[in-house]
Formats: structure tokens, C-alpha cells, sequence
């Protein structure tokens, strides 16, 4: 079997050789067409083979330059699945914050349709599994319907805030659910699939799994939810003290926000 | 181009509001799109996000506080709308493109003057017509 | 006047091509890099919680995120006035340990493996398949994989770090479990260190070192300069060094990053092994000793030096391991900066790495300046090639841009690290080169 990896504008740390540990037999029976991290070759090798000649192509990351655009284009040429890797490649990343100044990358899916989309940031080695398995044996999955919540350890129970937290300002050792301490955890509008790694490491959800399958707008559901909790004679206080709405709302899909889209947003400074 | 306001307006109150002004054959600016919503505090913020980038500006209407059909809806869109306002400035948009304004049903000269008074703050009057 | 291009450097991380300008005597008559990788960390940092700074910053790079994660944590603690406790540090540590580790062998066996032999090289898949530790690096892959994740949470990625304390609990039974995994790292560490002992030890030296060499001071405080051709280095305190640090616009878009009044320097294992003392551990005291005695420090040789580290690291960690705290109790730092400013460092697996902060009040960031080692290490690169460039195959062009390559992967470059912190230009002053590549060189 034929394949490809390249990264985009991401930090590397999607890219498949993070993930030769979980499929190492694929890996070593796939012919390697084209992939700088363990080949001599370039662009010029790959433009070269004749269209739909790859069999799987793997792309990480964000589209920024021409150059990035160019090579979307020709791995969708090229081969006749392109596989989208991470958070990156799916929405635009971290780097999609940059649009509040203007400037930002776009997810790769902006471009070209990939044929299977693989969530995280990275990806966990058991979700890339999952993809690839399911990938090769002719039925990709989708993303997952369920949130992050369905792996959370924490306890769920209906709350009222009378203030919004940063998760540091919670007790350290406790056990209820992030939301009902106060903290925007991104695990309900979230899909699970990472075994809720963070939540286990004391940190709320961040929300790099992306939407749980068919639920738009996750930002602005999250914000509805939080403020609908919030004790109405301390809201207008807990308003004026939450932090970084940008970042806590869509920390890893902004490119992909209907404002960003229209290029309505993000100021110049 | 010509401009474009989406006005989100509760049924209980602005929309009412606007039928009784439509009796007396108001002149309201070109491009005006009212919506008639059941209760401001049913109105998703995925929607005003949708109609903020399709339109110039969103106007929401609903009923003066202590007056919401369903006792504390109008507060609760309140609250969401300021917050959306919050993240609306963090993005760096323009906030005077979400306007929020509380009426009762008798008020539909007030509301006509709203509309005008919107237009004008963005500058819309001259385009289109 | 001819170029010469390469579209991408093959084996190093994040994607790079080059340009070299030759005149019709063969004389270097200028080279420039370019690349697309640029993300602004240092800007899309600004307005976020320094708690998140950890988690964020870890995701400038994917190859060496733990050690953004370590000093990014450094830089928010040493902002909020607390220092965490002695089992915490341990537990960091060892985390650091673990990700040189998982670095370092990539590195060795899938990047500069081939540079080894002589051109035309293998491919890195099937050289490592003819050295016979195909099974073992993959294996050893899943190992410190699960090992980050024990420590840290997640396998990739660093996860783990809250300011003021460390997030994810160790069990006593993964504790063991991470015990009995080290040991099959170091029998690969072993291997890894006879390979490349094997096969290096006898070439000829070619890159002698002319920079100064520079690394943190083992507990963090200082930072330990040694000018060439002296053998005491000098001491800065962390603050201080990273004051003097100068930064220059060269070409276009390189911060260069020098050194008043040496210029550019080197960072990372060989600038180490000058700078560290010598290990108390069996294996790598050997290693040690046998490096001691083959001479100068030589660029040609530092993956030799990054071997040597492997075997350091897996030792160290064995260590270390049974001194990690079990089921530590949690804590976070109150969000109340002692200061407005914080600055972290951390001896990543390609060396010096700073990440310095400002916020307000409420732990807002405000500025983030972040020097990595690819970028320090750029100066000397870009001073290097035209001292060794006589010493190339000229005429054929193919095996040139293979001893430029093999010359580039000795530093170990990471392109991620290297270019996201660029300035990022306003768009007023645009140029044809702000939406596409960036000149580096
Ligand atoms: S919202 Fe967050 S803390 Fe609460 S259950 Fe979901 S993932 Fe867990
Ligand atoms: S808990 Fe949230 S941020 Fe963490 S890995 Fe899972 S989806 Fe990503």
C-alpha cells in the first residue's frame, strides 16, 4: 500500500511517526511515497505520480501559505483517501486564536473534503486506532455523539454559580464536576474518545476532541449553559471578571466560527 | 449594497409593538427584517451569531423586566446577550452591531424610533434606498 | 551566478527548504531558508490565563512539548512568587527524563541514523530495519509513550503541570510499571550508544567548535558559558543571561540571538557534556570517560554527545524513579502574581530553552518572549557553512545538498520551535512574504 505524510503548519506533534507505536505493522508494509521525516524526497518525487496513484494520504495541520493550499490539492489529486489529522488540520488549531488579531490559519477541510477526519489534539493513540482500523477494513468512523462527560471521573449534580472560576481557584482535591464549580470545561461539548485524559490530570476538558457529531455553535452553547447557572443578582460581577472569553470558548476551533468565516471578525491593533 | 437589520422581537411585546405601529403606516428604514420570536429567553446565541453575519445589525426586543410571559425569560437572555457581548468584544467585533432594547406592547412608537435611532448609529440611513 | 534548491531538508522536524547561491567560481554567495511554519505563539499568547500558559505552549512544538510545558510551568511559578515542593520537582523530573529520552532516540535512530553511512544514504525505515533495532525502537516508543503518559496523563503532548503543583497522581503500581519499562529503554540506550560509538568514533573530526558552548547549570539557577579554548565557564544568574541576550533582525524575518560580547553560541548535548559534571552512574560514566578522551569539542560528532545523554537519562531516571512521590496530594497556586514578569528555563532535549512572561494582576498574559534552541543555535549554523563550505562537494550537486543536510541534522533543528517565534508583522506593513514562506536566512 502507497502512502503519504505531510505536515502543514502544525507543531509535528500529530504526525504519524508520534503514532508508529500503535500500528507498526501497517507502518512497515505501507510503501512510503512521500514524507520528509524519514525520507530524502521532495515535492517534485510526488508531483510525479500519476493522480490517485497513493493509496491512503495523511495530512497534519493548518493551511496558511500558497504552499500549503498547493499541497492539499495535490494529496487530493493524488491519492484516494486523504486522511485529516488533529485538531489543527480539523479547525484550524490553536493558531486559529490568531484571527481575534486578524490573522489566522484555516482548517484544512476549508480546502478539500478529507475522506476521514481524525479528532485531538494530538489524536490519542487509541483514537488513531480506532480511525485507522476502521479506515482499513471499509467502514471509517465519525465522530463520536457523546461527550466528553461520558469519561470524566468527576460528579455531576445540578448547580448555580454565583461567580465564574479559573480552575485553580477551585479546591484542589475536589471531586464535583468542573462546570458546577464554576469553570468553563469544554467536556460537554466536547466528544469523548480521549478517555478524558485531562480531567484526570486535574485539569478541566480544553476541548481539543472538537464537537461531539451533529452539535453546532459549541462556544456559544457552553456560554448559554454557564450563564444560565449563574445566580442573577451576582451575574453582571461574574460577568466583568471572566477572563479570556475568546480562549475559553473556542480555544481550538475560532477558524472555523461563522464570524472568522464571513471576516467579520478580529481587530487590527 | 443595501442594508440589513435582523430584529429578533418576542411575541408578547415588540411584535406586538410592531403591529400597532404598522396601523398608523410608519416609514421604516429599507432592509428592516423582523423575526417573531416566542420569548427572548429562547433565542439561541447560535443564531444571533448567524444573523450577525448575515446582517448589518441584530436587534433584540423583548418585554421590560418583571414583564416576561414566562417570568424570567427576558432576564436570562439578558444575561446571555451581555455575555455575548463580552466574547463579541474579545473578538474584536463591532459592538454596536447587537442592540438589546426592552418594550412593552404599547410602545410601537418607541420601537419605530429604535429602529431609526439603529440605523442611524450605523451609519445605514443613506445606503440603499 | 547559480542556485541551487532544495524544496524540503529531509529528516529533521517541521518542513524547511533552502536556497544557495553560488557564483561561477563556486563560492557560497548566499543562502536563504525558508519555511511556513510560522504559528506566533508570542502572540496568540497574549490575554490568556498563565494557568493555561502550560498547556498552550506545549503545542509551539510537538516533538519537545514537555519541555515547553516544564518551563512555561517554571515561568507562571516563578511569576507567582511559590515553588513547589521537593516531590513535585521530582516528579517533574523524571518527567523531563522521559521526553529527552523519547526524543533522543527518534532523533538517533530515525533521523540521523542514515547520515551514518556514506551517500547516497537509506532511507531512515530501512536502515533501521538493517541495524536490527526496528522491533526494539518500536517497542521502546510504546514504552515511554505510556511512561509520559503514567507521569504526566497523556501520551503526547505534556499534560500534567498546574502552577504551584503537579496534576496527575502516580500510583505505586505504575510507579513499578515505569521502573520495569525503564529497563527495557536503557537496554536500548545501550544499543543505541555501541552504534553510534561503533560507527563514529573513527571518522575524522571535520566542524571543530568556535562558539561559545552554553547550558543551564544543573539546579537551574545559573547559566554556564564556556568561551572557546577555555576550560572554567563563566556564570551568569538565569536573569541576567537572559537580559544580555541580544536579539538581532538578520535578512528578513531571523531574530538572531547573540551573546555579548561572543556572539552567536551553542546550545544543546555537546555544549552539555563540556558544561555537566561527569555522572555518578555506571554505564554512562564509561560513556563518559571514553567521550573525555577522543578531544575537541567537534560538530561532526554530536550525535555521539546525544547517545551519550540517552544512556545518561535512562540511568538518572532509574534513579530517580523510586524517590517519586505515590498519590501526592494535590495543589494549586493562588493566582496572585508576586511580580509582573516570570522566566523559566529548562535543558530541552536540543538545549537551552526560555520562555519569559509579563501579566497583570489577575495572571493575565500580557507579553510572552520564548527562545528556543533551534533559534540560538541558528547564528551558528548560519556562521558554519561558510567556513565549511570549501570543504563540500562542489561540483555535483546532489551529494552537496546531502552534506548540507547531514551539516544541518547535527543541530538537531526543529522548525516548529525555530520559527514560531518570529515577529509577527502588523498587517500594515505587509510584504508579498506575509501570507506565504518566510526568509529565515
Ligand atoms: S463538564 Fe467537564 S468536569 Fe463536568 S462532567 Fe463534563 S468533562 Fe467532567
Ligand atoms: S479532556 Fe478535553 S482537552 Fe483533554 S484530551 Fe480530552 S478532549 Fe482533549
Amino acid at each position: 500500500m502507497k502512502i503519504a505524510v505531510h505536515n502543514l503548519l502544525s507543531c509535528g506533534g500529530c504526525d504519524p511517526v508520534f503514532f508508529l507505536e500503535e500500528s507498526p505493522e501497517f507502518f512497515r508494509k505501507a510503501e512510503v511515497i512521500f514524507w520528509n521525516k524519514v525520507k530524502d524526497e521532495t515535492l517534485k518525487v510526488f508531483r510525479k505520480i500519476p493522480d490517485q496513484g497513493i493509496e491512503i494520504g495523511f495530512l497534519c495541520g493548518a493551511v496558511k501559505s500558497p504552499e500549503h493550499e498547493e499541497v492539499v490539492r495535490l494529496f487530493r489529486r493524488k491519492c484516494r483517501t486523504v486522511v485529516a489529522v488533529g485538531a489543527c488540520a480539523l479547525w484550524g488549531g490553536i493558531p486559529g486564536l490568531l484571527w481575534i488579531r486578524k490573522e489566522g490559519p484555516r482548517p484544512l477541510s476549508s480546502l478539500v473534503v478529507p475522506d476521514l477526519s481524525i479528532p485531538g489534539c494530538p489524536p490519542e493513540g487509541s483514537t488513531w486506532t480506532v480511525y485507522l482500523q476502521g479506515l482499513l477494513s471499509g467502514r471509517p468512523p465519525g465522530p463520536s455523539e457523546e461527550p466528553v462527560c461520558q469519561e470524566c471521573p468527576r460528579d455531576r449534580h445540578p448547580f448555580r454559580l454565583s461567580d465564574f472560576k479559573r480552575f485553580p481557584e477551585t479546591e484542589p482535591e475536589s471531586r464535583g464536576c468542573y462546570l458546577s464549580l464554576g469553570v468553563f470545561c469544554a467536556g460537554a461539548v466536547t466528544q469523548k474518545g480521549c478517555g478524558a485524559r485531562c480531567l484526570r490530570a486535574g485539569y478541566p476538558c480544553l476541548g481539543c476532541y472538537g464537537p461531539p457529531a451533529g452539535l453546532t455553535a459549541r462556544g456559544e452553547r457552553l456560554l448559554s449553559a454557564m450563564v444560565s447557572a449563574l445566580v442573577p443578582q451576582k451575574a453582571t460581577e461574574a460577568l466583568k471578571n471572566w477572563r479570556d472569553p475568546a480562549g475559553s470558548l473556542y480555544r481550538f476551533d475560532l477558524a472555523t466560527h461563522p464570524l472568522v468565516r464571513k471576516g467579520k471578525c478580529g481587530r487590527s491593533d | 449594497m443595501k442594508p440589513r437589520i435582523i430584529g429578533f422581537l418576542c411575541e408578547w411585546c415588540a411584535a406586538r409593538a410592531l403591529e400597532n405601529l404598522a396601523f398608523c403606516h410608519p416609514e421604516l428604514p429599507v432592509g428592516f427584517q423582523p423575526f417573531r420570536i416566542n420569548c427572548t429567553g429562547s433565542l439561541e446565541l447560535e443564531v444571533v451569531i448567524k444573523a450577525l453575519t448575515e446582517a448589518d445589525g441584530v436587534l433584540v426586543a423583548g418585554c421590560p423586566p418583571g414583564e416576561c410571559h414566562f417570568r424570567e425569560g427576558n432576564l436570562r437572555a439578558g444575561l446571555r446577550l451581555k455575555a455575548l457581548k463580552r466574547v463579541l468584544s474579545a473578538l474584536g467585533e463591532d459592538l454596536r452591531r447587537l442592540r438589546i432594547i426592552w418594550l412593552s406592547s404599547g410602545e410601537g412608537e418607541r420601537l419605530g424610533e429604535e429602529i431609526h435611532k439603529f440605523y442611524r448609529e450605523l451609519s445605514l440611513e443613506d445606503r440603499g434606498s | 551566478m547559480r542556485k541551487i534548491r532544495l524544496e524540503t531538508v529531509s529528516r529533521i522536524e517541521g518542513a524547511l527548504s533552502l536556497e544557495i547561491k553560488v557564483d561561477s567560481r563556486d563560492n557560497l554567495a548566499g543562502i536563504s531558508w525558508k519555511t511556513d511554519l510560522f504559528r506566533a505563539f508570542e502572540s496568540l499568547g497574549v490575554g490568556r490565563p498563565l494557568e493555561e500558559m502550560p498547556f498552550l505552549t506545549a503545542r509551539i512544538c510537538g516533538i519537545c512539548a514537555e519541555a515547553h510545558h516544564l518551563a512555561s510551568l517554571q515561568a507562571a511559578e516563578e511569576g507567582l512568587g511559590i515553588s513547589p515542593p521537593e516531590g513535585i520537582r521530582k516528579i517533574r523530573e523524571a518527567f523531563g527524563l522521559i521526553s529527552w529520552l523519547r526524543d533522543h532516540l527518534t532523533v538517533l535512530l530515525l533521523f540521523s541514523g542514515p547520515d551514518l553511512e556514506s551517500f547516497p544514504s537509506p532511507d531512515s525505515l530501512s536502515w533501521l530495519e538493517k541495524t536490527g533495532l526496528w522491533d526494539l525502537f518500536l517497542e521502546n516508543r510504546k514504552h515511554l509513550r505510556r511512561m509520559l503518559e503514567i507521569v504526566g496523563g497523556r501520551g503526547h503532548l505534556a499534560l500534567g503541570g498546574i502552577p504551584g503543583g503537579w496534576g496527575k497522581k502516580i500510583s505505586s503500581e505504575e510507579r513499578k510499571e515505569l521502573g520495569e519499562r525503564n529497563e527495557r529503554v536503557l537496554l536500548l540506550a545501550r544499543k543505541t550508544w555501541e552504534l553510534y560509538w561503533e560507527k563514529t568514533v573513527s571518522q575524522p573530526f571535520l566542524w571543530p567548535v568556535q562558539s561559545p558552548l552554553v547550558a543551564l547549570s544543573p539546579e537551574g539557577s545559573e547559566v554556564l558559558v564556556l568561551p572557546p579554548g577555555k576550560n572554567k565557564p563563566l556564570r551568569f544568574p538565569l536573569s541576567r543571561f537572559y537580559e544580555t541576550l541580544v536579539e538581532s533582525e538578520e535578512g528578513s524575518f531571523l531574530k538572531r540571538i547573540n551573546l555579548p560580547p561572543f556572539g552567536a553560541y551553542l546550545v544543546g548535548p555537546l555544549a552539555r557534556f563540556y558544561l555537566f559534571p561527569s555522572p555518578d552512574f555506571p554505564l554512562s560514566r564509561e560513556a563518559h570517560q571514553a567521550l573525555k578522551n577522543i578531544g575537541e569539542p567537534d560538530l561532526s560528532r554530536a550525535s555521539l554527545f546525544r547517545a551519550y545523554e540517552v544512556l545518561w537519562a535512562a540511568e538518572r531516571l532509574k534513579h530517580l524513579l523510586p524517590e517519586l512521590p505515590i498519590n501526592h496530594s494535590l495543589s494549586f497556586a493562588p493566582l496572585k502574581p508576586v511580580r509582573k514578569q516570570g522566566l523559566g528555563a529548562f535543558e530541552a532535549p536540543r538545549g537551552l530553552l526560555l520562555h519569559h512572561y509579563t501579566f497583570d494582576l489577575d495572571a493575565v498574559i500580557k507579553t510572552v518572549k520564548i527562545i528556543t534552541p533551534t533559534a540560538q543555535n541558528l547564528g551558528v549554523i548560519s556562521d558554519c557553512v561558510p567556513r565549511f563550505w570549501p570543504y563540500w562537494p562542489l561540483t555535483e550537486e546532489k551529494n552537496l545538498l546531502f552534506e548540507i543536510q547531514r551539516f544541518i541534522r547535527t543541530f538537531d533543528p526543529c522548525v516548529p520551535c525555530m520559527v514560531h517565534l518570529l515577529r509577527n508583522r502588523s498587517p500594515r506593513d505587509s510584504s508579498p512574504e506575509k501570507e506565504g514562506q518566510r526568509k529565515i536566512f
